[in-house]
């Protein structure tokens, strides 16, 4: 809550990649970052969460592709995007890492991977973020949002991805 | 303790438990040949080696018995002492007591050992006592290794040291003084400011250095030495008193010791000769407190009462014999994940072969072509080969596991006071590891019922006019693609009759199905849960919970066990495995255009609903009417949140799913291909729904969830079965009758003959394009998985050979352990039920035939499977087709257990509807 007082004291340490969604811009920690699919095939399973979108054959290994707009709580109509995934460390993968993301332990043992329609720009480390916005103003759900980047005309989401990957609605029982 | 020492004393009990494995092995072998003396140098090794590590992470009561074992196989090994077997028997017991300590070495002081201590001892004691002048003499003159060696010094001060006597008499007669220094080389030497290579060239200005001896503290591992003072003796000789030295050195007089010139020159004299004395190994304690019991205080109690058990470990041990060099040597430790991460990429690359090949298929026009073509067959092949050796990786020898039934079998034939001869084949045959640790309990069980049931006592069997040592052997061996466990013994074996009396006792079997059944079949009656023939519970096996057990456990490796006995010769059971686990047979279905993946193992049969097996709905519940007896259904569609509709119920086909205790039916769109899956896990979004186990790939990549049939059922079929019990007691008695289902089948237009389904897994409809006839005897694989010999009957039996066939006809797959066959037929015509007594065993007598039955209005012979596998195996393989088809319906391998239940496949709409 500090933050809100101090409106540009949060610096990234870290570069960010920069990808686009359904029009709007966010960003996330380049660390948390593998790879990046063009055009995967996604699986479509039944019963899941919705922002599950479904499974995506990985190198021997299956991915589960979740949906960014959906886990944000956006409404369902629009289109959803699909053309590129990008893939972010398993936990084995982030354990490697000489300075892990201060939420890598969230990561999950299997590959996880979120649907966007493009990659954009690497966001160099030390840019500004600002706190997110209150959600009745973004619409957000502040759970998964670091904060704002303020960028020429735009403004871009910073996510988090520990907490996008992690499944905390796990412990409530199961749906029937 | 660091990550690296945990690490290190991971690898220290490992390596040790080891050790142990084959020093049992060596022991029981010695046994039966006291004088081998490469058993004896490998026994030596082992304890030796236990010693040795232990010594560096400072287990004392480790240490301490593996000495004694140590000193005792040194005198074995010396020829001084001959191995009996009560000292076998102890040698035995102390390996367990080190096995028991090496499972938790922190607490390894807990583990009582005095009485194999003392044991040893005794042995030791007796073989050094006066009272046997012979060897005491040579240990006194030679310095015996190990044990004699004590007496071999002339001063306990001195162990360590090696030198020889012609060493000692100049200074003697010079009438030098002789020292041993104890310097701690940074506390003692660095500390003051002097270096090490200074110090030294100041002793040796001082008089003359006769040897040193460089040591770690006890209890100090390798990977602290660096933060540990490193202790060197020197065994020195000056002609100067210990204060002048202690000055000139700047040593502490402590840590001076002096040796009395009378000890020396009376052990000079002793020794005739030149002989040298070799140091201690291993050296009794020194008597006087270390001065490094500051540093590691744990690791000091007061001087013991047995020797050598606070020595510290030297850091360059004597190189040991060339013979220990084994080839261990030749492999390193490996994380099975990282394996298993290995196994996926290849699996990858193949994949990606795939498509390459498919991609240089289509240049096949141009010019430089057959460049591209034969770099794409290279790549495929490496792919393959990379593939194969990865898998091979993951393998183990089953000797490892077979080694320790020598134990087993020595000790219970000795509880037992039986003479039984464990016989060992195959043990290089590999198996994953995984189903190897999973083969260890039932293996042992039955090893453990072939020593305790199958072997009578001596006595017996001299009577018998066998041998009075009986025999178990155990053998592995590679037959098509799987691995054959076989457990043999030339016992009393079972008999048939006693165990259908038992079954009828026990309620497991009617009177008149038991007449009826044949003795190969009775046999497998001990698999039943709680049959137990032994007349009295025994402590080591008969307890009722035994074979059906075995078989559960082997049938969850996807295994398959099997039994035949001659009463009166003995018993042999067969076990049969897949290579690995990684890769389990499914059974791909879909719905709703997605495919699914149920494996086979509780895939009972596939049916087809309609007037003969109608799907009908019960109070809520729908259920599928089969033969009788009405099996609760849950759709598939439904299950995975499709909206349903009535009107587009579209029930194409219902899968048997069986459980422990309940068979459903699974409701689904069609049956896409039967394949052998490799399981993927899930990621933790996914496994949320507790439907999905896991997915896998299919053949070109595409994912398909593999189904859990338990969860599936759970919560379901109970209300379903609530509504069916009320109908079930009136409908059920329907089916049982006195007789068994047999498939009707033609080849040609030749003879009409009949199998019996319980032989029958499957039939397969096989286009006539995709066969090529090729030599005379190979196999071929099909969908590049598994092999199929294709058996033309008119080739072992006189019938009509088929002049022609149709485009597609038909393969029927027998049961394991015979699935690698199928059996050409160009007309399935019907499934019949056939009574034991409607067959005619006499108008035609030919093996491989049962005889002939009238069936359908008309003369049917019906086979004798047994008979024509014998044949098959006898003539080598005269026809061999390979086969790629799509099969029509399954059964599981299971059935045959349960003979009163045996469950048939559905007949006729089964059969028709899905004919060509």
């Amino acid at each position: 809550m500090s933050q809100a007082l101090v409106p540009t004291s949060n610096r990234r340490e870290s570069q960010l990649l920069g990808f686009e969604s359904c029009g709007r811009h966010y960003a996330c920690d380049l660390l948390w970052v593998k790879e990046v699919l063009r055009s995967p095939v996604v699986t479509p399973v039944n019963l899941v969460p919705p922002y599950v979108r479904g499974v995506v054959h990985l190198r021997g290994q299956i991915l589960t592709a979740l949906d960014l707009e959906a886990r944000l709580g956006h409404p369902a109509d629009e289109p959803r995007p699909g053309s590129r995934c990008i893939v972010f460390k398993t936990a084995n993968d982030l354990s490697r890492l000489p300075h892990p993301p201060e939420d890598s332990d969230l990561a999950d043992g299997d590959p996880t991977g979120l649907l966007v329609d493009a990659i954009g720009d690497i966001l160099p480390p030390g840019i500004a973020v600002l706190p997110a916005p209150p959600d009745t103003l973004s619409g957000l759900d502040t759970r998964f949002i670091e904060g704002v980047i303020s960028q020429g005309t735009g403004l871009t989401t910073v996510l988090r991805i520990g907490a996008l990957v992690s499944m905390p609605e796990a412990r409530k029982p199961a749906l029937a | 303790m660091s990550a690296a020492d945990n690490e290190m004393l991971d690898l220290f009990v490992q390596e040790s438990s080891e050790h142990i494995e084959s020093l049992e092995t060596d022991l029981i072998a010695l046994e039966a040949n006291p004088a081998d003396t490469s058993r004896l140098n490998s026994i030596f090794r082992s304890v030796h080696s236990i010693k040795g590590a232990a010594g560096f992470f400072g287990f004392e009561p480790i240490v301490k018995l593996a000495h004694v074992m140590e000193s005792v196989m040194s005198l074995l090994r010396d020829g001084l002492l001959k191995a009996d077997e009560s000292m076998v028997s102890l040698l035995i017991s102390s390996s367990d007591k080190l096995r028991a300590m090496l499972a938790n070495p922190d607490q390894a002081a807990e583990i009582p050992c005095a009485s194999e201590a003392a044991g040893l001892q005794a042995i030791l004691d007796g073989q050094n006592g006066p009272s046997k002048p012979t060897p005491s003499k040579v240990a006194d003159s030679a310095g015996l290794p190990a044990t004699a060696s004590a007496s071999g010094l002339p001063d306990p001060a001195l162990e360590g040291f090696v030198f020889e006597p012609a060493d000692l008499k100049p200074p003697l007669k010079h009438g030098q003084n002789f020292y041993v220094l104890r310097m701690g080389l940074e506390l003692d030497i660095e500390a003051q400011g002097q270096s090490v290579e200074h110090f030294f060239n100041e002793l040796k200005s001082l008089g003359t250095v006769i040897d040193i001896s460089t040591a770690l503290p006890a209890g100090v591992g390798l990977a602290e030495c660096a933060d540990h003072d490193v202790e060197c003796r020197a065994f020195f000789t000056t002609a100067l008193e210990p204060f002048i030295l202690s000055g000139a050195l700047g040593l502490a007089e402590d840590r001076i010791t002096k040796i009395p010139n009378d000890t020396l020159r009376g052990w000079v004299k002793s020794s005739p000769s030149q002989e040298s004395v070799a140091p201690a190994n291993p050296p009794p304690p020194r008597p006087e407190p270390l001065a490094e019991a500051s540093i590691v205080p744990a690791a000091k109690p007061p001087a013991p009462p047995s020797p050598a058990v606070q020595e510290p470990t030297p850091i360059n041990p004597k190189p040991v014999a060339a013979g220990s060099r084994r080839k261990t040597e030749e492999t390193i430790r490996i994380n099975v994940g990282l394996l298993d991460a290995l196994m996926n990429l290849a699996g990858e690359m193949v994949l990606g072969r795939n498509r390459l090949l498919r991609l240089a298929g289509k240049f096949e026009s141009d010019s430089d072509s057959s460049e591209m073509q034969s770099v794409v067959q290279e790549i495929s092949s490496v792919t393959s080969s990379l593939q194969d050796t990865i898998m091979r990786a993951r393998l183990q020898p089953v000797g490892g596991l077979f080694g320790k039934f020598t134990r087993i079998v020595r000790d219970l034939s000795h509880k037992l006071s039986k003479e039984i001869q464990l016989e060992i084949f195959g043990d290089d045959v590999e198996l994953d590891r995984t189903l190897l640790e999973g083969l260890s309990d039932p293996l042992t069980h039955l090893v453990r019922n072939s020593v305790d049931h199958g072997i009578e006592k001596p006595a017996d069997r001299l009577a018998k006019g066998k041998p009075a040592c009986g025999l178990v052997r155990l053998s592995a061996a590679h037959l098509a693609g799987r691995v054959q466990i076989e457990v043999l013994d030339d016992g009393g074996g079972m008999d048939p009759e006693r165990l259908k009396a038992k079954a009828i006792e026990k309620g497991i079997l009617t009177p008149e199905h038991a007449a009826r059944m044949p003795d190969s079949e009775a046999f497998n009656l001990i698999f039943a849960a709680g049959f137990s023939t032994a007349a009295a519970v025994s402590d080591i096996s008969g307890r009722g919970v035994g074979m059906d057990v075995v078989k559960t456990n082997i049938e969850k490796l996807g295994g398959h066990v099997e039994l035949d006995s001659r009463l009166g010769e003995g018993t042999r059971i067969i076990i049969r495995l897949p290579l690995t686990l990684a890769i389990v047979p499914a059974l791909v279905v879909g719905c709703r255009g997605m495919s699914y993946a149920l494996p086979q193992i509780n895939v009972d049969e596939i049916v087809r609903p309609g007037d003969e097996y109608p799907l009908k709905t019960m109070g809520g519940a729908r259920v599928l009417q089969l033969r009788g007896q009405l099996m609760p259904v849950v759709d598939l569609s439904e299950l995975l949140g499709y909206p349903v509709d009535p009107a587009d119920r579209r029930e194409s086909f219902v899968v048997v799913l069986r459980l422990d205790h309940v068979s459903y039916g699974l409701v689904v769109d069609e049956i896409v291909s039967n394949e052998e899956i490799v399981v993927k896990p899930l990621g933790r979004h996914l496994r949320t729904v507790p439907y999905y186990s896991g997915a896998t790939l299919l053949g070109q990549g595409e994912i398909a969830l593999i189904l859990d049939p338990a969860s599936m059922a759970h919560g379901r079929i109970s209300a379903a079965q609530g509504a069916l019990s009320a109908a079930k007691s009136t409908e059920t008695t329907l089916a049982d009758s006195n007789t068994e289902r047999v498939l009707l089948f033609q080849d040609g237009d030749g003879e009409l003959l009949a199998i019996h389904l319980t032989k029958v897994m499957r039939v397969e409809c096989i286009d006539g394009a995709d066969i090529e006839r090729i030599g005379t005897l190979d196999c071929l694989r099909k969908n590049h998985e598994s092999t199929l010999r294709l058996v033309q009957l008119s080739d072992l039996l006189p019938i009509k050979p088929a002049e022609s066939r149709p485009k597609e006809f038909f393969l029927i797959v027998p049961r394991p352990p015979y699935e690698g066959l199928g059996i050409v037929a160009s007309r399935i015509v019907d499934s019949a039920d056939l009574s034991p007594d409607q067959i005619d065993r006499k108008t035609y007598v030919v093996r491989g035939l049962q005889g002939s039955a009238v069936l359908l209005e008309r003369l049917t012979l019906v086979l004798d499977f047994e008979a024509l596998a014998d044949m098959l195996a006898e003539a080598g393989d005269p026809t061999s087709l390979v086969a790629q088809g799509h099969f029509l319906l399954t059964a599981n391998s299971q059935q045959h257990t349960s003979p009163q239940t045996v469950k048939q496949l559905p007949s006729q709409p089964t059969l028709t509807s899905s004919n060509p």
